[in-house]
């Protein structure tokens, strides 16, 4: 097995991401990747997943392919397919592949969204027979040591059809996210967007007050990402309730009663428009 | 009393007496109300005329009362304002019953927007109530109050049905949301609490007392908003300015507004400022009203202690193999997690998820009682371990006026009422329950009556399953088309431009159908037509089975609107077919056809399912209605015209629905009915069986 990394070497992460541990999460994915379980992450949208596994990959050393899992994706644009080229039929490794081939760790994003037939290719690499099948090329590859296979999904969505199947969760060692507690998320909304500690608090007031409408209208209270856009935009220069409009009001919902509710609400935090 | 009386108003006359006539005595006689309506053109009675009868077959008396109150405004209110008004009185009815309705209508018309900065409750409703909910805490509502200012009862906040205090529409904004957020301040930071009027006797003048407390508990409570709400708290301190104090006064909010402040500090301060003239109130402040809190507080403390007492039960049995001897050492324990009142609760040092309802529970206890009183935490139940029979009783009282399901739950939808031209508010009470199995051996049967033409079905369905195509020549694909590869390679060797399409791609044709077909259990399908509808159920469920479909069976039957029971033959989520026979056999002729209600649940349950299409089949044999006293009742156009308004309702939220009906004089009424849906009517209920497979078929293949 070749462990030659050049091929992913734009993969790989050089800058250490900023990431505040919420808990044990780095010692557990550690241990997970030292002992090549793969790992569920589960929790809210924007609460630090992604960003969790950046820094996990910059801590480990490894290349990190992200796939953006989506319903028309098929087995195909995860594990390869062949393309002509120039007259002849060349085959191209997907990203899965490419992660087995030179011991990366492939994070598949909201694995949910991909048909359940799509996510079964996953299975033979999940368990402790780490093997990648490529039914195309007829070759069985084996997965390296450094190899880790990582997904998430959010538990928030309450349909049926966006649950995980029992076959498929229960190969994987599962870390629970999220939003971080209060002092904790003020630090990464300062530390992200460049904003005083003052700010950051009032922000992070606000978005508690917006998780309090999940379930009675929102789908989802205003995310730590939202937070974090709004605060770079009150960096650049726009007001507290222009950067708040845009970046989390009108970003959470649609609907015009909940608009005014929570424009109410970021008045109440933030003060008006006209800083009375 | 002769009065001359021309043709016109003669007719009047005799129309005001005959909707009239419950609410007339000897000394209440029409012939006042027609004089003064003399006054009035023939268009300007036209409202009036438009709501007596409706009025009249509600109350009779609140028909005469409202005639009284609407002459005066008929030359100088426009039609659709006076309908405002009396659509709000009936509504009032509806929730509260006559006394509240004659008080609304003895308000007058709605507040006319007298000045520019006027806010009406009613614009800022929703948003008010979508701001307390964020605010957090227990789930308060919010409407409007009776009183001529805002209070709480801590479970509803009532606020002023207009704000005009200050000189701009957004001042009086904030003034309601400072006014929202306020009084829950008050229900959210202990200022009522079991023991508060005992306190308050203690006073020579314990009502003045009250005021007293209710006035200093704003300063404290506003303190404690301060940090959570800088914003609104900075609104607050600017009108708190204008407030002129004397030192007495200033000491004692000063001491209130230290962060450790309780109401027993207030209480404390009683004493000293009693004597004191009060100061000014507050704009955003309300009404100093705490006796509506009491009696709330009181109620839902003993109900909240048998729930959560009942819960605590419940977790412990799930959590403890029945086998095993119920130990004494049974201990819950629960500890605040640092925020948004969020609990951590272990039993025997194990730590447990608190479940949903448990948590809201313990919020809304620790907000009434400020700590988990230790008697809450020995759990009620059924292992005979500390279990509390009167308790475990009072769970099962009624808290209706009928029966609850025993194994299923309550919906309240609101109904739509025509001659109104509004919704009455949660009007239908539906309730979910399995179907009483049924003992015949009605699939064999069925199958075997219908066994020539069952072939044909089924190989008809098969084909619609969903397959995998190969879609060729694709720009990108799973594969290489060779077919296109060879095209592309040939004409490149010749010179040509090469085609770039030159992959296949595997095509899913999924079937993503959700299908909940609503059957009619009303008791006019006695004998052939109840046959029929079984028939049908087993041939549809048969046919569904092997397309792979997801749906559901539902029958339903009434019994005035708060008995609305919808049976359970399939949910979505059960599997089994083989299960199904003594649910369809159970399907029986029962009461009436309250089809809205129906339909409108039908609706959610479809909603929840994740599908392409869904679709919604009524099956059912003649017009809906329903046994009701009130007027009128559930017949006639009332009936249709709900029926077609949840029909459309349906439609509008995705669904589409389909109304199979075997009703001969049908043809008359189901356009306006079904016009919102496409429908089928079947001439010979025969027929039924054969067709349900074929409608379905054809339905959802493209």
């Amino acid at each position: 097995m070749s462990s030659d990394l050049s091929p992913l070497e734009s993969y790989r992460i050089i800058n250490e991401p900023y990431y505040e541990a919420v808990a044990n999460e780095c010692e557990l994915f550690s241990a997970a990747f030292a002992n090549r379980l793969p790992i569920l992450l589960k929790g809210p949208t924007g609460c630090g997943k992604t960003r969790f596994v950046e820094r996990m990959a910059w801590q480990l050393g490894r290349p990190l392919l992200t796939v953006s899992c989506h319903e028309d994706m098929t087995t195909s644009d995860l594990v390869g397919r062949f393309l002509v080229i120039g007259g002849e039929t060349v085959w191209r490794d997907g990203p899965l592949t490419m992660a087995v081939r030179h011991g990366a760790i492939c994070y598949l994003d909201e694995i949910v969204e991909a048909r359940k037939d799509t996510t079964v290719v996953i299975h033979p690499l999940a368990d402790d027979r780490r093997l990648l099948p490529i039914e195309k090329l007829g070759t069985v590859l084996r997965a390296p040591p450094e190899f880790a296979l990582v997904i998430s999904y959010n538990p928030g969505y309450q349909s049926v059809l966006k649950e995980l199947k029992q076959s498929t969760r229960q190969r994987f060692v599962a870390l629970e996210f999220d939003y971080p507690k209060t002092g904790l998320e003020k630090t990464i909304i300062q530390k992200e967007s460049g904003v005083s500690f003052g700010m950051a608090s009032a922000l992070v007031q606000f978005a508690q007050l917006t998780r309090n409408l999940k379930g009675n209208g929102l789908e989802e209270g205003a995310s730590t990402r939202l937070l974090v856009h709004a605060g770079r935009l009150i960096q650049s220069g726009r007001t507290p309730s222009e950067a708040c409009t845009a970046a989390i009001t009108h970003a959470l919902t649609d609907d015009a009663d909940l608009i005014a509710a929570i424009t109410a609400l970021q008045e109440s935090v933030l003060g008006t428009a006209d800083g009375d | 009393m002769a009065i001359d009386l021309s043709p016109n108003m003669l007719q009047l006359e005799e129309r005001l007496e005959e909707w009239l006539a419950a609410a007339l005595s000897t000394r209440r006689t029409v012939g006042k109300l027609v004089e003064r309506l003399s006054c009035y053109s023939e268009e300007q009675q036209q409202p009036l005329l438009h709501w007596l009868p409706i009025l009249s077959r509600i109350n009779p008396e609140l028909a005469f009362q409202a005639t009284q109150q609407m002459i005066p405004f008929l030359a100088t209110l426009d039609p659709p304002s006076l309908s405002l008004w009396i659509s709000a009185v009936i509504d009032r009815y509806d929730q509260l019953g006559l006394q509240a309705a004659l008080l609304r209508l003895r308000e007058g018309p709605m507040r006319q927007k007298q000045q520019e900065q006027t806010l009406l409750l009613d614009e800022m409703i929703a948003m008010l109530q979508a701001f307390v909910t964020a605010l957090g805490g227990r789930s308060l509502f919010v409407a409007s109050s009776e009183q001529a200012g805002g209070y709480t009862n801590t479970a509803t906040l009532f606020l002023p049905a207009s704000l005009a205090h200050l000189p701009s529409q957004a001042g009086n904004r904030t003034l309601y949301q400072s006014m929202a957020a306020h009084l829950w301040g008050l229900a959210r930071f202990g200022t009522f609490f079991p023991q508060l009027p005992e306190r308050l006797q203690q006073y020579a003048d314990p009502e003045q007392a009250g005021r007293l407390y209710m006035i200093l508990e704003g300063s404290r409570v506003d303190a404690k908003i301060a940090p959570l709400l800088p914003g609104l708290a900075r609104f607050m301190a600017s009108l708190q300015k204008k407030r002129a104090l004397s030192s007495l006064w200033q000491e004692a909010i000063s001491q209130l507004t230290q962060p450790e402040a309780s109401a027993q500090l207030t209480l404390s301060l009683l004493p000293t400022l009693l004597e004191q003239p009060l100061p000014e109130a507050l704009p955003y402040h309300g009404l100093p009203l705490w006796q509506p809190a009491m009696t709330t507080l009181l109620k839902r403390i003993a109900e909240e202690k048998r729930r959560f007492r009942q819960l605590l039960g419940e977790t412990r049995d799930s959590r403890t193999p029945v086998e095993m001897p119920v130990v004494a050492g049974h201990s819950f324990l629960f500890s605040s997690a640092e925020e948004g009142m969020r609990f951590n609760m272990s039993l025997e040092g194990q730590p447990l998820r608190p479940p949903d309802e448990l948590q809201l529970l313990l919020r809304s206890i620790v907000q009434d009682l400020g700590q988990m009183p230790p008697e809450y935490l020995s759990p009620a139940g059924s292992a005979g371990y500390r279990s509390d029979a009167v308790s475990a009783q009072e769970t099962t009282t009624n808290r209706y006026d009928f029966a609850p399901p025993e194994d299923g739950s309550l919906f309240a939808y609101d109904e739509w009422d025509y001659q109104r031209n509004s919704y009455r508010k949660e009007w239908c009470l539906l309730s979910e329950r399995p179907i009483p199995p049924g003992e015949e051996k009605i699939v064999q049967e069925t199958l075997h009556k219908y066994q020539g033409v069952w072939q044909g079905i089924r190989r008809r369905f098969e084909m619609l399953r969903g397959e995998d195509q190969w879609q060729r020549r694709q720009l990108f694909g799973d594969e290489i088309d060779m077919d296109a590869l060879l095209h592309a390679w040939s004409d490149f060797q010749a010179g040509q431009e090469m085609d770039e399409r030159l992959f296949r791609h595997r095509h899913r044709r999924q079937r993503n159908v959700a299908t909940l077909l609503l059957v009619d259990m009303s008791g006019s399908t006695k004998g052939w037509v109840n046959q029929a509808i079984r028939e049908s159920l087993v041939l549809f469920s048969h046919a569904l089975h092997h397309l792979q479909d997801r749906f559901a069976l539902y029958g339903f039957s009434s019994m005035t609107r708060k008995q609305c029971h919808l049976y359970c033959i399939k949910s979505f989520t059960q599997q089994q077919l083989a299960t199904l026979e003594p649910a369809i056999a159970g399907v029986q002729a029962m009461d009436y056809t309250r089809m809205g209600v129906f339909i409108r649940h039908a609706s959610t349950l479809l909603n929840q399912q994740e599908a392409k299409t869904r679709l919604l089949i009524t099956l059912s044999d003649g017009k809906p209605e329903d046994y009701d006293s009130f007027l009128g009742g559930y017949r006639g156009q009332y009936a249709i015209e709900d029926t077609r308004t949840a029909l459309l309702e349906a439609r509008r939220s995705g669904i589409h629905p389909f109304c199979i009906t075997i009703d001969r004089e049908a043809r008359a009424y189901l356009p306006r009915l079904y016009g919102p849906a496409r429908y089928v009517l079947l001439e010979d209920v025969r027929q039924l069986p054969l067709r349900i497979a074929d409608i379905y078929r054809k339905l959802t293949s493209r």
